[in-house]
């Protein structure tokens, strides 16, 4: 009888280490792969990646293809994604830091090659109740895309493909034109 | 065997067997049979299946960024179509009609081990195809004439069928996958 006690522990602590395994251990293996990969780059800030980064991430991509990455930090307020992409085929995925899709949008969908993304962090529960119908969001000032993040942390890639050494460095100069940065108050 | 002794092996074998459950599942749930013919299973990374978790934890855990299922579908396959494990050192003839699809990526795992002369990803770009829009491509570690991709890795290997699923069309989701014949050994 006392043995089964410790039957019941050793059965709820396989669960909660399954769970454990499965929702945090790949997100933080994943963020600390993509912080070696990237270590000089801070958050909120968009950059091209490297290469040998690519070939390691994205091993089912060609190494012509065109990845744009922007780790973003909600903690201090909303970030602004301002995309100009090359009028061609593209994907934009936002991602949350445990490697959850948040948005996706593609050119065939955007209408648009330029826009800006604001990244602001979804309420919670206490401030949705809180709310009082009173959306701050003045119809003219915020005409570009918002998307609400569940999670304070993630990133949002850019993919744009090339046919070779040739096309990607034009596609990449377009798309280096995109910034990433703390939303002006 | 003392009382203390089988609760601290009553809480390991919890330990171990949440973890080991884990990484079992990630592989055997994150996929499933994706096609009749030929042994290709599909990753499902659609927001909100009870699979999705450990579909994300598998690319997760290999360091990768899980495509957005809303944009690409992912297929694997570590088996040609007699059912035997596929090898690098054995040469293989993956062949198919014309995919419908704006864009498809055909790659060959794993790639963790960077050789710099490999060629493992073609892609629809690429790909040179036959007067009825059929394609073949072979898969092996010395270069043959037409289409061909260089294993990266020695030993088994994976083929990865990335297909662009761009405004979720109904012809993408009842894909005709590839057939993987082997040639030789």
């Amino acid at each position: 009888m006392r043995n089964l006690y410790w039957v019941i522990v050793a059965a709820v602590l396989a669960v909660v280490v399954h769970i454990v395994t499965l929702i945090f251990v790949p997100g933080f293996f994943f963020e600390r792969n993509l912080s070696r990969l990237a270590a000089d780059i801070p958050n909120n800030k968009f950059f091209l990646l490297p290469r040998d980064a690519q070939r390691k991430i994205f091993p089912e991509y060609p190494a012509d293809a065109i990845f744009g990455l922007c780790r973003f930090d909600l903690t201090a307020g909303p970030v602004d994604l301002n995309a100009n992409l090359p009028d061609t085929y593209w994907t934009l995925t936002v991602y949350s830091k445990s490697g959850k899709t948040l948005y996706t949008v593609t050119d065939g969908q955007s209408g648009t090659d330029t826009f800006n993304l604001k990244l602001t962090v979804a309420p919670g529960l206490l401030d949705v109740f809180s709310a009082k119908g009173d959306d701050d969001d003045d119809p003219v000032s915020s005409s570009g895309w918002k998307v609400l993040s569940s999670d304070v942390r993630g990133f949002a890639l850019f993919w744009v493909p090339a046919y070779d050494q040739a096309q990607r460095e034009n596609l990449s100069e377009t798309l280096a034109k995109s910034s990433c940065s703390r939303a002006s108050s | 065997m003392s009382q203390t002794t089988t609760k601290l092996f009553l809480l390991l074998c919890g330990l171990i067997g949440g973890w080991a459950s884990a990484m079992f599942f990630i592989d055997d749930l994150g996929s499933a049979s994706a096609s009749t013919n030929g042994n290709w299973r599909m990753w499902n990374l659609g927001a909100g299946s009870s699979s999705n978790p450990y579909a994300v934890a598998h690319f997760l855990l290999a360091g990768q960024v899980p495509p957005a299922q809303s944009l690409f579908l992912i297929y694997t396959s570590t088996r040609d179509d007699e059912g035997n494990t596929l090898r690098s050192e054995c040469v293989y003839t993956v062949s198919s009609g014309s995919l419908p699809a704006r864009w498809w990526s055909l790659s060959i795992g794993p790639s963790d081990i960077p050789d710099a002369s490999s060629v493992p990803v073609i892609t629809s770009d690429q790909i040179v195809r036959g007067q009825d829009g059929s394609m073949s491509v072979a898969v092996a570690r010395h270069p043959i004439p037409g289409n061909w991709v260089r294993p990266a890795h020695d030993g088994n290997i994976e083929i990865q069928l990335l297909v662009s699923n761009d405004g979720g069309s109904q012809e993408v989701s009842n894909l005709k996958l590839p057939s993987v014949q082997r040639v030789g050994c």
